[in-house]
């Protein structure tokens, strides 16, 4: 409240507007953006990689039954597979000796 | 000779890319280089009147890639510029009436004796996108600060990306800076994060662009037009040259003060 009243807001320069549409206009993007990406993969090629990335880490770790998160990101030009699986623990053999 | 093939692209229709190839086209003709700049939106063309030479057409780029003329016939001369050429594309025809390897053929034969090929793509993703993009060894996105135009050039970046066009850049259109000032449209560096792709440049939304085309003229002939300016920043980019990127201002000119404080901001700006 106080803060407002030091700071009137001029007509020209509203960047801390909280109406300022941007904002909203960049999440929403975001979202879509990030949706369009995964779609792309095809839900049989994401069952399949999902299939075999789990038997592949379970020979080697405990894990839940499924990934937290699967999915396609573009970052400096590239697209990157991200994924996340929480450990439920590490068997014996598999520590460092 | 071996000339560089750039594909102008965006998804979107209506974003710009007939009026960016065009002013692409003149900017790399006005720095001395040799330049045909070929219109694939085959049904539905535009290249040449924003140009303004469609009563000049007698073959055009169907013509050319099926024989019924030599490659020359279909090049017609810019008014301004001679050694800037047009292909136009055919209009009775369809985009299924050509294929990737014959665009393909057809420009390798023009990177011999031309030092830039500018290929104006048509809207959409289907045919006459993945025709347009077959002979590209660049590929330049256009876009608006728009969610429509945003979400469309992310779907064509990831097209072109498949067909291993990487690294494709950034044009931002029709930027309007009191608005991003104000917090109302999405600034270059929102727009470079979601995309994550190089940018070229941006062009400020300018009502002496619409009144260059009205008169078929590319809006870079007008030393006073801000869009013109920005226009001859991006094509010396594309010619190898290092220039900062600047941010657009809105004017602050007393006049825009008062058109500002009267609520009228009609975009003005000075140039990047």
């Amino acid at each position: 409240m106080l803060s407002k009243l030091r700071r009137p807001r001029s007509r020209t320069d509203r960047r801390d507007n909280p109406d300022a549409t941007k904002s909203i206009a960049r999440d929403r993007l975001q979202s879509a953006i990030s949706r369009d990406r995964h779609d792309l993969l095809g839900p049989d090629v994401v069952e399949a990689l999902k299939r075999d990335m789990l038997a592949a880490i379970s020979r080697h770790l405990e894990i839940t039954e499924d990934f937290n998160e699967l999915e396609v990101r573009r970052l400096d030009q590239s697209l990157y597979l991200v994924a996340s699986i929480r450990i439920q623990g590490i068997p014996r053999l598999a520590r460092a000796r | 000779m071996k000339g560089k093939t750039i594909v102008i692209t965006s998804g979107k229709g209506g974003v710009g890319k007939t009026t960016t190839t065009a002013n692409i086209g003149a900017g790399l003709a006005l720095r001395g280089h040799k330049v045909v700049v070929i219109d694939t939106d085959i049904g539905l063309r535009n290249l040449d009147v924003v140009m303004g030479l469609e009563n000049r057409i007698v073959y055009d780029l169907v013509d050319a890639i099926e024989g019924r003329c030599k490659l020359h016939q279909a090049m017609i001369r810019d008014k301004q510029l001679p050694e800037l050429f047009l292909i136009a594309a055919a209009q009775t025809r369809d985009k299924n009436c050509i294929n990737p390897e014959q665009l393909t053929d057809l420009c390798r034969r023009l990177e011999e004796e031309f030092d830039y090929i500018i290929v104006d793509c048509p809207a959409g993703i289907e045919q006459g996108f993945r025709n347009a993009i077959g002979p590209a060894q660049e590929a330049i996105v256009v876009t608006t600060p728009e969610v429509s135009a945003i979400r469309d050039a992310d779907r064509v970046i990831g097209l072109l990306e498949a067909s291993e066009l990487y690294r494709p850049k950034l044009i931002i259109n029709r930027v309007r800076p009191g608005m991003v000032k104000r917090g109302d449209m999405l600034d270059k560096d929102d727009i470079v994060e979601l995309l994550a792709v190089d940018i070229l440049g941006m062009v400020p939304a300018d009502d002496r662009l619409i009144t260059a085309t009205n008169q078929g003229i590319p809006v870079i002939h007008d030393k006073r037009a801000p869009s013109g300016m920005a226009f001859s920043r991006i094509t010396a980019r594309i010619d190898g040259e290092d220039i900062p990127l600047m941010d657009l201002e809105p004017k602050t000119g007393l006049m825009n003060k008062v058109r500002l404080l009267m609520g009228r901001d009609r975009s003005e700006y000075t140039h990047a």
